[in-house]
Formats: structure tokens, sequence, C-alpha cells
């Protein structure tokens, strides 16, 4: 939800980083498979994944935090070499950079995380930290389904999986507590399990017979455990509802029980005992399921969870943790009957969140940044709410000027839930509740249209507040002395807020809050200060809790520790707030992800200076032009002045294209870098052993042309080693190396890119290809016979054509290749085949350094203009009209020796011939590739630059084959702009229909 | 109830009128982005025939629809009166070609009934409504659909 309300820069920026910090990950874990032993690589990869995690916390990113946090985990545990990298947990890993990736994909387009299962990589996760083998089944399986032979490669998950559990029996013992993934859930838990390792009792054994039995119960555990976690999570939306659903979750802690009571497992019986029975409570009607009781239910889950991953599999030892924290609510929930908020007092002060205590320790004592804050994030911290508060003034000033703004309205609203959240994060939780509330207020008067005059004086106080409070903040994150002063200060500030919350809601009355600030402040002040330190964060708990918001507030007030309120109270401000601006405000404030490109400072230099040189020129014809008004100037002086102008606006404004071309440009390597994992999954997943040679990765192309490359790429690259490459044996038997090979190169040719996929595998062979098309209805048995070679291998891109024998789930669906030519062909490109049989195929790309200015050629057709583009031409000729000759119903000449079609451009645009009798016919041979072919127009006219312009949403819903887009002629008129291409094609076609 | 009806009454639509064919048409005023007079265009080949071409609009291409052809009406000469009306529909700019504009009309929204079956032989799936006035009737065109209409013809080409 609270990504709705992002500044849409720093959400943009975020993305950037975000998707930097994947690029950075993902090789260097491919490296790190080859080098376990690289702490370097490890480090490489750790850094950005803990600065995704943190950013992402930010942003109030619940999802992505929650995941990274989770990855960061395992990376810390491999770091300080307590277990051992195995490709097991390097899946884990990279499938968590995918999930991360498509979150993060999600935010870019539709500015939300979207719903991506992370829970299925956390699981695994946690399986990893638990020690536990992970799932290697998962790679075998497959493999078995692709391939029936995996004798070699077969025996590799075993290997690693022996190495893992060697490894891990060392370190288990050093693992002392992980938080049991309280940050992975993005619900507010108010009972939440740290697990504690008891550290007064040994070690114990579990009673099993044998392996076997404890990695059943194992099993069995983590199956209760996620049917548990699903149907609280399914009670919660229906607490009072469902009896069956009540009797199942009883029914699973109650399995849990007898199952550790068999093998002895002390904490955990005693722990899902107390479970069992005050769900047994529940379901005879004496307690009801409220939803502390299930939060305390969910803790307790995750106690369990954690309690299973201390035991180590291969001794059955298992580390008693301290389970008394879940124990004690649940004993005292049964016996009253329902389930207390969370309490500050007797044992239940335990179960408060560990975090909370040591950053409440902390600020009082030491003022050192809270653990898990590193200076980064507080540097990041202090920016992001400086740039907020320069906004809020900001807008206030404005609206102070014109309170109608909407604009800064909205602005103002986003930039106080900015504040919120890194707040929020930050763990300042008086200033996140604080800026909740201001941004609460602004909403209100939003929506309900009220004249936003009347507020400013009350926002301007609040905001006041707000900029105290942050400062006291930043004070405190940054250590130094006099900052418990100034975070008592923090905490005191709020305390006006107090008395103000349950005012805004009839907002329109800003007196008595104004009043009611002074006062509270200067008494409240005192007091605080001086009982702060020793009165423990306990007595400040019980209050915020209940589920009143105005009445807890008040009271709360005077204790020092309002900090701890504000978790749980949050869920009820928010529900407050929200219905009211429900539906119109996220819509209006929906971030749409801008793209950005970083530019070089130089080349921005060197842009200003050009427009410099611009303003110049234009000075210059202004003089020129009144010298010919006034007469003062004669006019061949003049002329010969104007000439030199124009020609300096021309040096200009190329230059000034060459530039901005260049600050579009990007190195293909952005999408090159994320093949290597591809091929490394796909070489897994068919059983084959593929090796990727990369080259040219340095070739620049125009920022929108590599972004949307990406997707044809991987499809050629699948389609390279799914069908191209053979199996081993198949490899050994016709004398290649037992090793697939894949290259993806990158090249400048002319004045446009290559990238080329090539593999040494068994090629495509144009006879089956024929073959398949008939079968298959792409194209008759006349047509088949008719095509060549060259353009039976094209048959691969036609829509419905796979010539797999059998559909993977790698590729093979007929879906893929026709979908690569029409992406190609949007970015005004081509796709072009080679392929021998036995020895391989490429595919080579041909694209357009950038889209949007080109070289061409106007060529005129029945009176109208049409732009060629000088790439595909190879050269302009006249053709005497008795010379053609017909082959197989196409036209064709000879020139020079070579065979040449020749096809009327205005027949193909189905225009009417101008003159169709000619003698002397004007030719532009153009290329497509290799294949050539000419095409009659009515007259060659000048080659020129032209800007590309698309023709629109509306005119492509029509089928206009040949025309790629428009530009606009110096005259203001329109002229179409030929794509070579599909002219070919378009010949061909008819060539080919006709006979 | 009485309120309802002094609130309908009070509530003015705004309408840009024109004609085609001696039959009045209007169409909201805030979809209307500017009116043009007529301009080269520049034919579009294996274009529908009611997409006359293209115009250059200040450095952008777009579309200009002729709705005579649209509503399969016979096509006539571009002339003084001519106008090509530019309008924004989900996101995409396009120019219809009309008559003539006429003006812009202020009328209260219930006058305006739902379209009869057929108007003056235009199948009333393009129409929105038609507005009563004192001495004529005004047809309301339903822009959207009359494009969406062109994605399923094309749809059924294919």
């Amino acid at each position: 939800m609270s990504q709705d309300f992002l500044d849409p820069e720093i959400f943009a920026d975020f993305i950037i980083e975000a998707k930097e910090h994947l690029e950075t990950i993902e090789p260097n874990l491919l490296e790190l498979e080859n080098n376990p032993d690289n702490l370097d690589i490890l480090n490489e990869i750790f850094r950005p994944m803990h600065s995704l995690k943190g950013a992402s916390g930010f942003l109030g990113l619940n999802i992505i935090n929650g995941l990274a946090h989770k990855a960061e985990n395992v990376l810390d545990e491999l770091r300080k070499g307590e277990i051992g990298v195995t490709s097991e947990i390097m899946d884990v890993i990279l499938l968590a950079t995918d999930d991360l990736r498509r979150l993060i994909d999600n935010l870019h387009e539709s500015g939300s995380e979207g719903e991506v299962d992370t829970s299925i990589v956390i699981d695994r996760i946690e399986a990893i930290m638990a020690g536990e083998t992970p799932e290697p089944e998962i790679a075998v399986e497959s493999a078995d389904e692709v391939e029936p032979e995996p004798e070699v490669e077969g025996t590799e998950p075993v290997l690693d999986s022996v190495e893992y559990f060697e490894e891990h029996e060392l370190s288990e013992v050093e693992m002392v507590q992980e938080p049991n993934s309280p940050e992975s859930s993005d619900r507010k838990q108010s009972y939440q399990f740290v697990a504690i390792v008891n550290t007064e009792e040994e070690p114990y054994k579990l009673t099993t017979v044998g392996e076997g039995h404890l990695a059943d119960f194992l099993e069995e555990a983590h199956e209760i455990i996620e049917n548990l976690t699903r149907g609280l999570l399914e009670l919660e939306q229906d607490p009072e509802g469902d009896e069956e659903l009540i009797n199942d979750i009883f029914r699973y802690f109650h399995n849990l029980k007898g199952n550790s009571g068999i093998i002895g497992f002390r904490e955990l019986n005693s722990l899902t005992h107390e479970a069992e029975t005050l769900l047994n409570k529940v379901r005879k009607g004496e307690a009801k399921a409220t939803h502390i009781m299930i939060d305390l239910l969910l803790a307790v889950v995750d106690g369990i969870e954690s309690l299973i991953a201390h035991v180590t599999p291969s001794t059955g030892e298992v580390q008693p943790l301290d389970i008394a924290q879940l124990v004690d609510p649940l004993q005292d929930a049964v016996e009253r009957g329902e389930v207390l908020p969370v309490h500050g007092n007797s044992a239940e002060d335990e179960e408060q969140p560990e975090q909370a205590e040591a950053e409440v320790e902390e600020d009082a004592e030491s003022g050192v940044a809270e653990d898990g804050l590193d200076p980064e994030d507080v540097a990041i911290f202090e920016q992001t709410v400086r740039q907020q508060l320069d906004n809020i003034s900001l807008a206030l000033t404005t609206l102070d000027e014109d309170s109608s703004q909407k604009d800064y309205i909205d602005g103002l609203f986003r930039s106080l839930v900015s504040i919120q959240n890194s707040a929020g994060y930050m763990g300042f939780d008086d200033l996140k509740e604080y800026g909740e509330r201001t941004a609460g207020l602004v909403d209100q008067a939003r929506i309900t249209d009220m004249d936003f005059g009347m507020m400013l004086d009350l926002l301007r106080q609040e905001c006041g507040i707000i900029e105290e409070m942050i400062d006291a903040a930043v004070a405190e994150l940054k250590g130094g002395d006099g900052d418990s002063d100034s975070n008592q200060e923090a905490e005191v500030k709020v305390a006006p807020k107090v008395e103000e919350a349950p005012a805004p809601k009839p907002v329109a009355k800003p007196a008595p809050k104004v009043e009611a600030k002074p006062a509270p402040k200067v008494e409240a002040k005192p007091a605080p200060k001086v009982e702060a330190k020793p009165a423990p964060k306990v007595e400040a708990k019980p209050a915020p809790k209940v589920e009143d918001k105005s009445a807890p507030k008040v009271e709360a007030k005077p204790s020092p520790k309002p900090k701890a309120a504000p978790a749980p109270a949050k869920p009820v401000a928010t529900s407050a707030l929200k219905p009211a601006g429900g539906a119109p405000a996220p819509k209006a404030n929906k971030p749409k992800a801008m793209t950005t490109i970083r530019v070089d400072h130089q080349k921005l230099d060197h842009l200003m200076n050009l427009i410099g040189e611009l303003i110049i020129s234009r000075g210059r014809y202004t003089m020129l032009a009144r010298g010919l008004e006034e007469g003062h100037l004669e006019v061949p002086v003049v002329a010969q002045q104007l000439t030199e102008t124009t020609y300096a606006l021309s040096r200009i404004s190329d230059d000034l294209q060459d530039t901005i071309m260049k600050v579009r440009m990007v190195a293909v390597q952005t999408v090159f870098s994320r093949f290597p994992r591809l091929v490394r999954d796909l070489s897994r997943k068919s059983n084959k052993r593929v090796e990727l040679i990369t080259e040219g990765e340095d070739t620049e192309l125009d920022k929108s042309v590599v972004e949307e490359i990406g997707d044809p790429l991987v499809h050629l690259i699948r389609n390279s080693v799914d069908h191209g490459l053979e199996p081993e044996e198949e490899r050994l038997a016709n004398g290649k190396t037992p090793e697939g090979h894949v290259w993806l190169r990158a090249y400048h040719k002319g004045n446009s890119v290559a990238i080329e996929v090539e593999d040494d595998g068994r090629g495509i062979d144009p006879e089956k290809m024929r073959n398949i098309a008939v079968k298959k209805g792409v194209i008759s048995a006349d047509e088949a016979r008719n095509l060549d070679d060259r353009e039976a291998i094209e048959l691969i891109f036609a829509p419905g054509f796979s010539s797999a024998e059998k559909v993977t789930d790698i590729s093979g669906r007929g879906v893929g290749m026709d979908v690569v030519r029409n992406n190609i062909k949007d970015l005004k490109g081509s796709v072009h085949i080679t392929s021998e049989v036995g020895k391989g195929s490429k595919f080579t790309l041909t694209l357009p350094l950038t889209l949007a200015i080109i070289d061409a050629l106007m060529v005129q057709v029945n009176g109208a203009n049409y732009a060629i583009p000088l790439d595909a031409v190879s050269e302009t000729t006249k053709i005497e009209a008795e010379r053609l000759t017909e082959v197989n119903n196409r036209k064709v000449v000879t020139l020079r020796g070579e065979v040449l079609g020749i096809a009327e451009l205005a027949e193909l645009l189905e225009q009417p011939v101008s003159d169709p009798n000619r003698d002397v016919l004007p030719v532009v041979i153009i290329h497509d590739n290799v294949r050539r072919l000419g095409l009659v127009v009515d007259k060659l006219l000048e080659r020129q630059e032209i800007v590309i312009k698309p023709l629109g949403q509306f005119l492509n819903r029509f089928d206009l084959r040949g025309v790629s887009g428009a530009t606009i002629m110096g005259d203001g008129s329109v002229v179409l702009i030929l794509d070579p291409h599909e002219v070919y094609s378009m010949a061909t076609v008819k060539g080919s229909l006709q006979s | 109830m009485e309120e309802d009806e002094i609130k309908l009454d009070a509530e003015l639509i705004q309408l840009v009128t024109f004609s085609i064919a001696e039959e009045e048409f209007g169409v909201d005023i805030l979809a209307v982005q500017e009116i043009i007079r007529t301009m080269d265009i520049t034919k579009v080949p294996r274009a529908p025939v009611f997409v006359e071409g293209v115009i250059n609009l200040r450095g952008k291409v777009i579309p200009i629809v002729d709705l005579r052809s649209k509503f399969g009406l016979e096509t006539r000469e571009h002339d003084q009166s001519t106008r090509i009306i530019v309008i924004e529909i989900t996101d995409m700019i396009i120019g219809f070609v009309v008559d003539s504009v006429s003006e812009v009309l202020r009328i209260p929204a219930n006058t305006i009934e739902p379209p009869p079956p057929v108007v003056s032989g235009l199948e009333s799936e393009y129409i929105s409504g038609v507005g009563k006035l004192e001495d004529r009737l005004l047809i309301l065109l339903d822009l959207n659909r009359l494009l969406s209409d062109d994605e399923q013809e094309q749809l059924a080409q294919v």
C-alpha cells in the first residue's frame, strides 16, 4: 500500500539502483560457484544485496525487503564460512534474485510489487539456514523429464549434498541465533518469536530410529508448519467463521505434538501442547479467535519453525531454544480464555521483539546507531527526510499563496508519507506515527475537498514539529553527545500530537490545536527526562495496544516511551484513514515509474556549450534580419553572412545530435550479463553441458534498443541450447566436443549493430523444415517446393511453427521465434539465419544504432514520396525494361552476372503503377541481409537524414506491412518510411503465391 | 425527488457540433483537442478506406479518419468548410474529417435520449444518444465505439 505514495523520483532511483544491484549480484554468483572460496566475490554479492534490503525497507517495500533480507542472511552465513557454497545454495540465491527482479519489474511497470510468491524461496532459504539439504530433487526431477539418460550429470547433485552435509555439521553448533523471519511477513505482528538459544541447556539427542525417522519427522513438521501458516492466515480473514478451519488448525498442532513427543523433542512438545490447549478452548467456544490470538499463534508457528531449524538432521541433536516467551502467553490465554494484547507486566515482557529491546536500550544508553542500521542507511535516511522537508516547506509556501493548488497538496501528502516510511524503517516509530497522522490529515482534507487555506496554519505547525523530530532523530542516529537529550526531546515532541490526533477528524478548527500545543510541550519535557532512563519500555506498552484510538494516546503521553506504541497502534490508525482515502487517493498518486539514464558530466557540459552556440547563432539571425529591415546592410553581405550562419548552425545541430545520441548509448553488456545465468539454468535443465562465449559486450546501442532486445535474445539462446545443441552422446558420435558452445556476439556493421547467437549444434535441415511446415499447415506442399533452402530455414519464424518433436518446458511450443522476429521488427531491425546441417546455426540480429534518426534514400512512387533506410540500400541504378526476363513468375534482371529479382514498388504498396510502359526503370536495390531485390520506383530523389516518427497506436491496428513509420520533411509534409525487410518478404510472398 | 430533477436540469453538457451529409452530430467538447482546417494528407498504402492518411500536426504524425466513409457515405472533395476535428481518445490522437463544424452548444443532460435503433441509416452502435434541440435533433457520437469497432473488423479479416 505505502508505495502508492512514494515520491516518484526516489522511486525511480530505487528501481535503477535495484536493477544495478541485481546485475552485479548475478554474474558474481555464477563466478562464486566456480570459485567457492573467494571471499571477495562473496562480499561483492553481499554488499548490493544489503543495499537492496536497506533501500527497499526504506520505501516500505515489504516483500522485496523480506526476501532480500533472507538472501542477505544466507550470504552472511556463507561469508562467515558457517556454511559452504554449494550449487543448491546458489540455486536458491539465484531464485531469490529472480523473484527480486520480478518484483522490481512489477514496481517499474505497475508501481507496486505485485503478486510474487516469495514464500517458496524464503522457505528454501530457511531450510538452508536450518542446515537442511534444500531439496535437490528439483534439479534431478526436471532432468529426468527432459532427458532419460542423466547418468553423468545425475550424480552431481548427490555429490553436492554430501559435501553439504559435512560442512554443515561443523557449522550447526555455532549457529547461535537468528531472528525468525519477523520481517518477511508483511503483517504487523504484535507477537513475535525470537530464537534465543537457551545456553543453560545442553544440546540433547532426539530418540529417533535412524536418520530416516528423523527425516520423516522433519518433513512432516515442515508440512504442518505450512498448513498452519495457511490456516491461520485464512482464519484471520474470518476469525469467527469457520469451525472446520479451527478444527484443522487444532489437529495440526495435535499431530505435531504427538510426533514431537515420540522423538522426545521437549520444547516442541510443550509448545504445541499449549497451542493445542488454547485451540481446544476455541473449538469448544470457551475462547474466541481474535486477531491477537492469531498473531500469537503465528508467532508460535514461527517458534516451531525455529525449533525445527535447530535440529541437526545428521546427528539428531537438538539445540534447545527459549520457548517461555510463547508458552507463557499461551498458558495465560488458556486461563483467561482470551489473548491479551502484548503486555509489559509479568513474564510477558519477554515476548517483546528483541529488536525493540535492543533499540530502546541503545537509544537510552549509548546512542550508537541501532544494530542493523549502518551508516549508509543513516545517510540515506537523512537525505531523504531532508529532501522531503524541503518539499513540504515549498508546498506550504505555495499553498499559502494559492490554497487550491492540488498538485502541491498531493506533493505534501507524498512527502509526509515518505517521511513516515523512512522513519518506520529506521525505527523512529514516533516520527513515523506523527508523519502518518499529518499525512492522514492532508489526505482527508484532500478528499473532502475542503479549503486548504484553513488548514495551513495547522499544517505548518505540524510540519515544524516533524522537522524538529527529524532533527532529533538524525542527531540520535549520528550519535554524539547530548543525543539522549535530543532523543527525549523527540519523544516529548510527540506529545502534542496526542491531543491533536482526535481533532483532525473534524479538521476545520485550527484554533484549539494552537493552544493545545505549547502547553504539553513545556510540561512534558522535564518529567520524562528524569524518568526516561530508569523506567524501561515495560510501562509504555500496555496502553497503545488497546483498540480504541484516542483514549490510550492520552495516557501514553506522559510515559517516556511512546516509541513502542506506534507499531501496535498502526493498524488501527491506517484502517481509520484508509477507508476515507480509499479509492481516489491511490489512483491520483500511482507513481508511473520514470525511466532515467545516467549521463557523463562531460557530455552534459558539452551539450551546454552547444546550446550556448545555438543561442549565439540565433542572435546573429536576429541581427541580420534587422540589418536587412533597416537597410544598412547590403543584400550580398547579408546573403553571405546568412550562409555562414547556416553552416554554423548545421555544425551545431550535428554536434547536438551526436552528443545526444552518445548520451543515449549504453553497452550491450547490460543485456548480455543476464545470459550466463540463463545458459547455466538451461544447461542444468536439459542436461547438456553448454559453454557460453560472449564477445563484444562493450558495443553500444541506443538505450531503447538495448532495453528491448533482451527477450528476443532469451528466445534465441533457449532455442540454441534446447534445439540446436545435441545431447552429449550424439555430439561425441559426430566427432564433436562433448560440451556444446553458444556464442553471443555484438559488433558494429556499418550504421547498425549486429548481434549474433551461434551454436555448434545440429543445424537446421531445410528439408525437415519444409515437411513440418506442410504438416502443420503453415504452407502448402506447392509453396514448400517453391521455397529455396534459405527460405525454408526461415520458416522457423512462421507463427505456429515448431520443429521440436517434443515440447519441453524450455522451448518448442512454437511461439518463440515469430515473437523474436516481431520484436526485432519493432526495433526497425531484422533477423537473419545461416545454418549448416551438422555444423550449427547462426542467428544474426541487425539493429539500428538508434531509433530516432536514420539516413534514408527518398524515392517517389505514384506521386508520393517514400523514405527507404539507407542501411538497406545497396545501390541505385537504371535498367532498360527490355532487359527484364521472367523466371518462375518473378521478374528478374541479370546485373553484373548476378540474377536480381525485380518488383514494382507501387504494386507492392497496392498502388497503381503510374507508367507501366517505361523504357528505363529507376531501380533501388535493397538488401535484406544477403538477399537482394530491385525495387522499381518512379523517381529517385536525394539522400536525407530523417527523424523517425511512429505512426501511432491507431494505425498499428491495421495491417500496414511495408511501412514502418513516418517522418516530417522540411516543408512540413509527412513522408512514410518503408521497411525493407517487409518489402522484401512481400515481394517474395507475391511471387510464390502467384505460382 | 424534486431536488434530483433540479440538479439534472442544471447539468449542462458542452458539445462541439458538426455536420456530415446534412446530419448534425455532436461530441463532448472535452474530448476535442482542436479543430483545424484541412491540409495536405499523406496517403498510407494498404490502410483501410476510411483512413485518409496522416498529417503533421506540429511535429506529430496523426492519422486522419474520414467520417463520411467510416459511416459508409459517399466521400467528397475537401472544400472551404471541411474541417479536421482532432480528438484524443484512449491515448490516441486522431483527426476526423467532417463537412463543417457548426458551433459549441450547451444542452441540458436530461434532454439527451438513448439512441433509437437506427438513425438515418447510421448504425446506432456508434451513437451514445440523441439530443433534442428546439427545432432539430443532434446525434451524439460514441467515438470510442467508433474506433474499437475497427479493431474487431480487423480481427474478423484475419
